[in-house]
């Protein structure tokens, strides 16, 4: 039986519903970089009643579509750093690959331990993003070797400031620990990953927030289909709920591309930090098992 | 450091300056094709699945069902809403692996050797996930 809020509802009614709030979703995400999966995820199982794995299948499924709408356009437009996103993929497949594994085999029925130890991760992004929301770039970071050989330093022109901003990037080595990490969350929660990517490329790799945020959307792709694969292949996927997931997700991703552009780093970020926390309070009640 | 360049505004907001020249663009419009095609057939499915029988319309999963390539294709033909779907997810998630090789292939031909190692490792990466997806 198709339900919301407890309520037996048409399949037409459900479709409209689920569709109305995945659009919501993915333009927040595109908006933010963070893919929507963190907010249709609890969406889906609170107010829809569907299965936790069901959902985050469906989840990760959608969020490909999200990060390939979005990114398609910031990628034209030059938004996304290609080539930072290209060295972070390596950490975040290997992550997305191993939690969609460990999500199908040993964490089968047992999510609720995982999804408590992400709380304090989530809410330490949030606190980063607070105390850093009134710098973009950082003038003088810390020299970093594998950024000065792979020539990750690059400039952009910021249309708000009418100047040209040289940003050199750092903490090569933590932005891969991060990007792994965002991995496991993706492939476990079915979360596109950007709640780590964004601030990690912001606070410790000196990105400024709008490249993070473009240059998240773009790797979110990436990562959801390391652990969609898994899931395709092993059978997990529920075609006909994804299928709503997918359209209203990308048709949100697409609206909040066309906000992205105009929107000020500093209101993104002021709009992120009590996201996040949003995030981890939804998070620990689905952790302590205040919901299904 | 930032500053200001006496260059004047680009066309776009950020210099790419070590990216293949036919990169951004390729990458762009193999995303912006690949999600077109799979949200187009995930629409036409949809409306398909929505016209048939609706109690299968969350329930529908391959879990469990071998699949089978034939049966896939022959579905795919008549019309039936759930290959479609099917094959609207297939699709979507090959998309972000084209991409992934195109960047292997630019990066290999303007000899950029540690990038075409690295986008190389993601793409070998994406297929270990095919194969322990196939072996779980």
């Amino acid at each position: 039986m198709l339900e919301f809020l407890s309520f037996a509802i048409s399949p037409i009614e459900f479709l409209i519903s689920l569709g109305i709030f995945a659009v919501a979703a993915g333009l927040v995400g595109a908006l933010l970089g963070l893919g929507g999966g963190i907010f249709l995820v609890p969406v889906m199982i609170v107010l829809f009643g569907i299965d936790a794995q069901t959902a985050i299948v469906a989840s990760l499924v959608g969020v490909i579509a999200t990060s390939s709408g979005s990114a398609a356009g910031y990628v034209k437009e030059g938004m996304s750093d290609l080539r930072l996103a290209m060295f972070l993929e390596v950490a975040t497949v290997i992550g997305g690959l191993v939690g969609a594994v460990v999500a199908v085999t040993l964490l089968a029925g047992r999510s609720q331990l995982l999804t408590l130890i992400f709380v304090p991760v989530v809410v330490l992004s949030a606190i980063f993003m607070y105390r850093t929301r009134a710098v973009d770039v950082r003038p003088n970071p810390p020299h970093d070797e594998w950024a000065d050989r792979l020539n990750l330093h690059t400039r952009y022109f910021d249309a708000q400031k009418n100047e040209w901003v040289v940003y050199r990037v750092t903490g090569t080595k933590t932005g891969l620990a991060i990007s792994g990490t965002a991995g496991i969350v993706a492939g476990l929660l079915g979360i596109g990953g950007g709640l780590f990517y964004v601030p990690g490329m912001n606070v410790l790799m000196n990105v400024p927030f709008r490249i993070a945020s473009a240059t998240s959307n773009f790797m979110i792709g990436v990562t959801a289909t390391a652990g969609a694969l898994v899931y395709l292949l092993t059978g997990h996927l529920a075609v006909g709920l994804a299928a709503p997931v997918v359209i209203g997700l990308l048709a949100g991703s697409l609206m909040g591309a066309r906000i992205h552009r105009t929107a000020e780093a500093t209101v993104l970020k002021r709009l992120f930090v009590p996201i996040l926390g949003l995030a981890a309070l939804v998070l620990l009640l689905r952790g302590l098992g205040a919901f299904p | 450091m930032i500053g200001t360049n006496s260059s004047g505004p680009p066309r776009s907001p950020v210099i790419q300056d070590d990216v293949p020249p036919a990169m951004t663009r390729l990458i762009s419009l193999t995303l912006r094709v690949g999600v077109g095609i799979s949200a187009g057939l995930a629409v036409i499915g949809l409306a398909l699945l929505l016209a048939g029988p609706t109690a299968a319309f969350v329930t529908v999963s391959v879990h469990g069902v071998a699949f089978s390539g034939a049966a896939f294709i022959s579905g795919v033909a008549r019309g039936h809403a759930v290959d479609i779907l099917f094959l609207a997810f297939i699709v979507l998630i090959a998309t972000p692996l084209m991409r992934v090789i195109i960047s292997v292939g630019l990066f290999a031909r303007v000899g950029d050797r540690p990038f075409t190692a690295l986008t190389l490792s993601v793409l070998l990466l994406l297929g270990v996930s095919v194969l322990v997806g196939t072996v779980i």
